[in-house]
């Protein structure tokens, strides 16, 4: 470490190319990756929300939950720790001609989980909880919301932060509400899909049950939007690394004497291959740290206009990829190091 | 006297485009504390051959190399290094200090290796003597050691102690008053510290200042001068 640092700060010009290069390539790799865990999360947060442990929609729906009908009576023969219906339908909250958002009615059964994670305070038939993005759209506690179809306007009664299905603003409703909606009537016995939590023991026939991961990645467009991102910053990750090891190499080769003399002196391979080793984590680790500061002041500024949002872990895991790849780059230097002869020094 | 470093019958052959070069006919050679010796020679004759074998960064092809007692030429390569590391201060006609790092520094690395605390005494008292002492703070760039040649490596060389002492064409690109300092610097502390110094050069006009002045040519080992 002492050589390696010493030999950055010695030669600034030469090593802050290469931090800068490393800080900009993370830079793109940190803010894809909040990008894509936001835009990921805004399909799925809505329902993440419950802490359920799988979805449970009709055999004949084609894994589509707007095309579940589930009875109450197959319901009954769920056999589930606990178990919860609700129904989904996408529909267009209008303001007036100019101001229309589209929204998905989500009617949750009372008295369940579903509710937990939600607002405590007791809605009325025509109440809703709305997704706080919709404050944005002019609405606020208290608005009357109207829904194109359906003469009762609602109330918005709560707002709740990350309430969103397929990117669009949730409307929590009561179940009985959202049958209404959707069938004109409250009575109507059957919801859309239902929600499990816990054990998950048998569904019947008819009903096929998803786990939770399952269940998002038939999405419309979620799974491919995941696949997609992950390979970019896969990619991102390893053409980063390759170039910084190619840096290193680089350097590496033109110390090729400097290395033959101090082996000569009796400095052993073993330090000088740790010495590579510890200056190309150095780099790696001090560029993308940058890099990660950087989104962190960029979404500071434009936050909110984008999908963005923070995992710790996906950031961990980042890094760690960084400097995983990085150090395999560096084992070619490591190599060249070691094949240096002394012998040729002198 | 005893002797600190013995070649016993050593030779190296090289394969070259599928022939067998002789580059040190069978030789045999011993070194004493206190001794500064010179090895003379032309070019390709053997003298740097010579010279990596009795310090260990290559194996003779026969023979054997005893350094204070103990044979040490057919050890593996690492704990040749370490012989090297302890043992054997280099002088090497390269830049044989590191470019990124002051001359403190280079001395400060050796103790970190070894895992001590630095001889504080010893810098101060090496600094002073080789007259780098001004210099202690300052990166080891070429331009500053064509100016003040003697003290840096030296000091490097010196600082861990060693027994013996190689240097390789120490005075090559230097003037003649330069060159004489490293020389005058040579002699004195091979006789202060008791160390063996062997000096593989061309430049004759020093040979004055050697207890015993070897040629090498065509491989084969003789005496020019052995002081009395």
């Amino acid at each position: 470490m002492f050589l390696a640092w010493k030999e950055i700060i010695r030669n600034k010009g030469r090593f802050s190319l290469v931090v800068v290069m490393m800080v900009l390539i993370s830079y793109l790799v940190y803010f894809l990756m909040g990008l894509a865990y936001g835009l990921a999360s805004s399909y799925t947060n809505g329902i993440t929300k419950w802490g359920a442990s799988g979805i449970v929609l009709t055999k004949d729906a084609n894994d589509n939950a707007m095309m579940s009908l589930v009875s109450d009576a197959s319901f009954g023969e769920i056999n589930a720790d606990e178990k919860a219906r609700f129904g989904l339908l996408p529909a267009v909250a209008k303001e007036s001609e100019d101001n229309k958002t589209d929204v998905y009615l989500l009617g949750q059964e009372s008295g369940t989980f579903l509710w937990d994670s939600l607002s405590d305070i007791s809605l009325g038939t025509y109440d809703v909880i709305a997704d706080s993005s919709l404050m944005k759209a002019g609405y606020e506690v208290g608005s009357s919301i109207s829904i194109v179809g359906f003469s009762t306007p609602f109330v918005i009664r709560a707002f709740v932060e990350k309430a969103t299905y397929q990117t669009v603003p949730l409307l929590y409703m009561d179940l009985e509400t959202w049958r209404e909606v959707r069938w004109g009537e409250a009575s109507v016995p059957i919801s859309a899909a239902v929600a499990l939590k816990g054990n998950i023991v048998s569904v019947p026939d008819t009903l096929k049950s998803y786990s939770l991961k399952e269940y998002f990645n038939v999405l419309p467009g979620y799974g491919a939007q995941v696949a997609t991102f992950t390979l970019m910053i896969s990619f991102l990750i390893v053409i980063a690394s390759f170039i910084i090891g190619v840096f290193i190499y680089v350097l590496t080769l033109q110390k090729t004497s400097l290395f033959g003399v101090m082996k000569a002196q009796g400095i052993s391979s073993g330090y000088l291959a740790t010495s590579v080793l510890s200056q190309t984590l150095l780099l790696t680790v001090s560029g993308s740290l940058l890099g990660f500061g950087l989104t962190a002041l960029s979404v500071a500024f434009i936050g909110g206009k984008l999908p963005f949002a923070y995992n710790l872990w996906f950031n961990v895991a980042i890094t760690a990829a960084f400097a995983i790849f990085s150090l395999i780059g560096a084992l070619f230097s490591v190599r060249a190091v070691l094949k240096i002869d002394p012998v040729k020094a002198i | 006297m005893n002797t600190l470093l013995e070649a016993k019958r050593i030779t190296k052959d090289f394969l070259q485009k599928e022939e067998i070069v002789h580059a040190l006919q069978e030789t045999s050679f011993s070194g004493f504390p206190g001794q500064f010796i010179a090895i003379i020679g032309p070019s390709g004759s053997g003298k740097s051959t010579f010279l990596t074998i009795i310090g260990g960064l290559q194996k003779p092809t026969t023979g054997e190399i005893v350094l204070e007692g103990k044979p040490y030429s057919r050890l593996d390569g690492k704990s040749r290094s370490k012989i090297r590391f302890e043992k054997i201060g280099f002088i090497l006609q390269s830049a044989s200090l590191i470019p990124f790092l002051t001359v403190r520094e280079q001395l400060d690395l050796y103790d970190r290796i070894k895992k001590r605390a630095p001889d504080e005494k010893r810098i101060e008292e090496l600094s002073e003597r080789l007259g780098v002492k001004k210099l202690l703070n300052k990166t080891a760039q070429p331009t500053l050691w064509r100016r003040t040649p003697k003290g840096g490596p030296s000091s490097k060389a010196l600082y861990p102690n060693p027994s013996v002492i190689l240097a390789d064409e120490p005075t090559a690109a230097l003037d003649g008053a330069r060159s004489r300092e490293v020389m005058d610097l040579l002699k004195s502390e091979t006789a202060r510290e008791g160390k063996l110094t062997i000096m593989v050069t061309h430049d004759e006009r020093f040979l004055g200042f050697c207890d015993r002045v070897c040629k090498i040519e065509d491989g084969v080992l003789t005496d020019l001068k052995i002081a009395p």
